[in-house]
């Protein structure tokens, strides 16, 4: 309660040495991580901007992270169209809500880590003049024993959030939850009943930030945002993508202006290594500028790097060269459909004394499709025919497959009883395909069987199997005819 | 234009039923009270369920279930998807076959016996306070669709009855079993079929010969509504009837025919591809798999030795019995084209190693 009290005594007591600061409520805990620095950098004022530059030259130490953030709409490594996704619902419920008479409080922004989607959100808002208060989940005080829960405390933010802090100029405020409470994550339940209190509650928009998770264990998006609750609420969402390296190699080259001033400190890092970066750093772009960072310190070396042996025979292939790839602290890498189905299609395997095991991690390219198997799985059976080179091969992964749909119909209601169908399938497919056929094939999508619905009032009793009769009798061709070409 | 002889000649009330003269009188004793349990009426096609359903209605409420109208109507998904399904409806009843909309029939279940439940008839000379949801197609119901229908079953039962038609219950769960009165019509026999098929043409002014109505009846399955279509394309291909005339054959039929064919001629993976676009054609045009399954297995096995035939039977069951618990029809039709080429191929191979 007490430490509880502090906070709040923040807002309305004397005003502190940086007078911004105080958008962001709780900032105490906020220096904890390097992220949330970053989110308070967004919203300082030029002024302090000006205040570090000129304290280069006097100061040995260079803030490279917060030089770096962004501070104008153009400077983001974000896609266009979604900052204007974000900016447009902005503008349509915070700057201007008077114009909507049905108002949207909620928005949800997810997308993978370091996608950017934090700093645009804050970028933008500074830009327009809002100010943004964080929900930060208290962790220095034992609230178990005594004092409020967690949830409580939280619904007394969101509620409370719709008083203007006194020393605000700006009348916008949107209030931002990055940090879940932990509660919240076990019981989606209690959620629910936080966002239903306040829908009536409070009209102040409240955005919510989620980072994508390929473990369906801890997705917040579907765990707290399932679709009847999105519509119930009429809670907007916006998805980020990941970096693309056009984006990254620009925001690369604001660092390098940076950087340019400080040739004490810093030396520029080959091309080819801040191609690697990119490769490597699988479309986060903090991690991309924290790799950066580091090859660019006077002191380091080369960056070692890993060239794959196979070097791009295409003149068209040469544009990024994604052969080469940091050796350590690279990202675990997350594989889309196509690559994932590529990995499972065309096995690849290496010779471990007379026997043989699969080159790629089996559990790993599970996982990563954990969220849809019976899609992947479909995903697989439209297009594994064209890989395999024997009957024989081919008939055992039909089995399989077979298996695998009987096993995907049984459990279908429940998601964790899937994984071993989905399991099934792809083992039995890399394994059995001993005979592999290696040519280019395209992928193609899943036949959606839309039972044809041509119903009419003069053939409203007839089964399918007699429309050819209905077609002989009228002498119509009304109904599909069967021609065996 | 005409209506079919099948519609045309389609008995309007119970006691004029042709066949299962007894099942008919329990039916007109069990809505005698003006009410009566959810029915779940089951048979193979063509034996007259629809027909007996009509008639029960109309003892019911009257002729006033027999104007119809088309209707189309339209729901929503929880992720905003728009479906539209058409329903048959009189202002006493609504017909609907859900399995229409693929795995979206949950959605369609739950908003519309919602929406007829929850609104009373109005109308005080209204002659029943329920109206009556029929249901065709319920063995192609998902598990999730059954589930969401259990449960609104009881909670609406006091102003709506449902009546749900299937061709088998093996795929129809058990709690919905048990919640309703299973009628089953069986096909009727090969003789009531002629003696229709005789009265009907007698009606028509169209001459019948025996030997000819005994021909078009095996063609037909003991499936008296095709029997009747037969009847009737037989007419406009040729009239009048001769001895030998030959009865046309379904389309579809032939196509599967040409299907096995392939898949004896050329037991390899090439064919294997065509083989699966042409299920492919088959389920999108509403061929029920069963019988895709069933045709495809009776044209194989002609060109099977004896020994090859009990393997060949033994590995279809286990792949129909798979096929039948779930809604991936196609997977285990392609695994068991596969099956038998593997079979058939190994068989070949080593009728060369003997020679």
């Amino acid at each position: 309660m007490e430490s509880n009290k502090k906070w709040r005594s923040f807002d309305f007591g004397p005003p502190h040495s940086n007078p911004k600061t105080h958008n962001v409520s709780k900032s105490k805990t906020e220096n904890a991580s390097p992220e949330k620095t970053t989110v308070n950098q967004s919203v300082t004022s030029n002024k302090l901007i000006s205040d570090t530059v000129s304290g280069i030259s006097k100061m040995p130490a260079f803030d490279f992270h917060q030089k770096l953030t962004p501070k104008t709409v153009s400077e983001l490594a974000v896609h266009p169209k979604k900052i204007q996704e974000v900016e447009s619902w902005l503008q349509r419920y915070v700057v201007s809500p008077e114009q909507n008479m049905k108002r949207s409080q909620f928005l949800v922004i997810s997308g993978p880590t370091g996608s950017g989607k934090t700093v645009t959100l804050n970028v933008i808002c500074s830009s327009l003049g809002i100010s943004v208060s964080e929900w930060v989940n208290p962790i220095d005080q034992d609230y178990e024993i005594k004092g409020q829960n967690q949830i409580s405390q939280f619904m007394e933010f969101l509620g409370d959030s719709k008083w203007n802090s006194l020393f605000d100029d700006c009348a916008k405020k949107i209030t931002l939850v990055k940090d879940f409470p932990n509660a919240v994550i076990h019981r989606p339940e209690q959620f629910f009943d936080i966002l239903e209190e306040c829908s009536y509650k409070t009209d102040n928009p409240i955005v919510f930030i989620c980072t994508d998770s390929n473990s369906s264990n801890i997705n917040l998006v579907r765990m707290l945002f399932p679709d009847d609750i999105m519509a119930k609420y009429s809670i907007a969402h916006i998805s980020f993508n990941s970096s693309a390296s056009t984006l990254m190699k620009s925001a690369i080259k604001r660092a390098a202006e940076l950087i340019k001033e400080r040739t004490d400190l810093f030396k520029q890092p080959s091309p080819s290594t801040v191609d690697a970066i990119i490769a490597s750093s699988m479309g986060d772009i903090r991690n991309t500028m924290n790799q950066f960072y580091l090859a660019s310190l006077k002191d380091t070396g080369e960056i070692p790097t890993i060239q794959s042996l196979k070097e791009s025979k295409g003149v068209k292939r040469k544009k990024v060269d994604k052969d080469s790839k940091l050796k350590g602290m690279s990202k675990d890498e997350t594989l889309g459909l196509f690559h994932g189905l590529g990995r499972v299609l065309c096995p690849k395997r290496e010779k471990v004394g007379n026997s043989w095991r699969l080159c790629h991690d089996v559990g790993k390219l599970v996982d990563e499709f954990a969220i849809q198997p019976s899609m992947f799985v479909s995903f697989l059976f439209e297009n594994y025919l064209n890989y395999f080179g024997e009957l024989t091969d081919v008939f055992r992964a039909s089995e399989i497959l077979s298996i695998c749909a009987v096993l995907l119909d049984k459990w279908s209601g429940d998601h964790e009883a899937l994984i071993p169908a989905l399991w099934t399938a792809v083992l039995g497919l890399m394994v059995f395909n001993e005979h592999k056929v290696s040519k280019w094939n395209q992928i193609r999508g899943p036949v959606k069987l839309n039972k044809s619905t041509q119903r009419s009032e003069a053939a409203s009793g007839l089964c399918p199997t007699d429309y050819y009769y209905y077609n002989v009798v009228t002498k119509s061709s009304k109904f599909h005819k069967f021609q065996f070409d | 234009m005409s209506v079919l002889w099948a519609d045309k000649y389609r008995p309007k009330e119970l006691s004029a039923l042709d066949y299962h003269k007894e099942q008919a009188a329990n039916l007109k004793d069990l809505t005698k009270e003006g009410d009566f349990p959810h029915l779940l009426v089951y048979g193979p096609l063509g034996a007259g369920k629809k027909t007996r359903i009509m008639c029960l209605l109309r003892e019911l409420y009257g002729p006033g279930v027999e104007r119809l109208k088309m209707e189309t109507m339209s729901f929503t998904t929880p992720s905003n998807k728009k479906l539209e399904i058409t329903t048959v409806s009189s202002i006493y009843h609504i017909e609907v076959n859900p399995s229409d909309v693929g795995i979206y029939d949950r959605v369609v279940i739950m908003d519309l016996i919602k929406h007829v439940a929850q609104t009373q008839q109005l109308n005080v000379n209204a002659q029943r306070e329920f109206k009556v949801i029929v249901l065709t197609d319920v063995d192609d119901l998902t598990k999730e669709a059954q589930h969401a229908l259990r449960r609104t079953m009881e909670k609406y039962i006091s102003n709506c009855r449902i009546i749900l038609c299937a061709t088998t219950i093996s795929r129809v769960i058990p709690a919905i079993r048990s919640r309703c009165l299973c009628i089953r019509v069986p096909a009727p026999t090969e003789d009531t079929i002629v003696t229709i098929l005789q009265n009907v043409c007698k009606k028509e002014d169209v001459n019948l010969p025996l030997a000819f109505a005994k021909k078009i009846v095996d063609v037909s399955n003991r499936n008296l509504r095709r029997a009747l279509l037969i009847c009737e394309a037989c007419k406009v291909e040729q009239y009048p009837f001769t001895e030998n005339q030959q009865v046309p054959e379904p389309d579809w039929q032939i196509f599967i025919r040409k299907t096995a064919e392939q898949m004896l001629q050329l037991p390899n993976i090439k064919s294997l591809a065509k083989v699966r676009q042409n299920f492919y054609e088959l389920l999108t045009n509403g061929i029920p798999s069963e019988i895709i399954f069933k045709t495809l297995l009776e044209e194989l096995l002609k060109k099977c030795d004896r020994g090859m035939k009990t393997k060949v039977v033994e590995e279809a069951a286990i792949y129909e019995h798979r096929m039948s618990q779930g809604n991936k029809a196609i997977f285990h039709l392609e695994a068991f084209a596969v099956k038998f080429m593997y079979l058939y191929k190994n068989m070949l191979e080593q009728m060369v190693e003997v020679y």
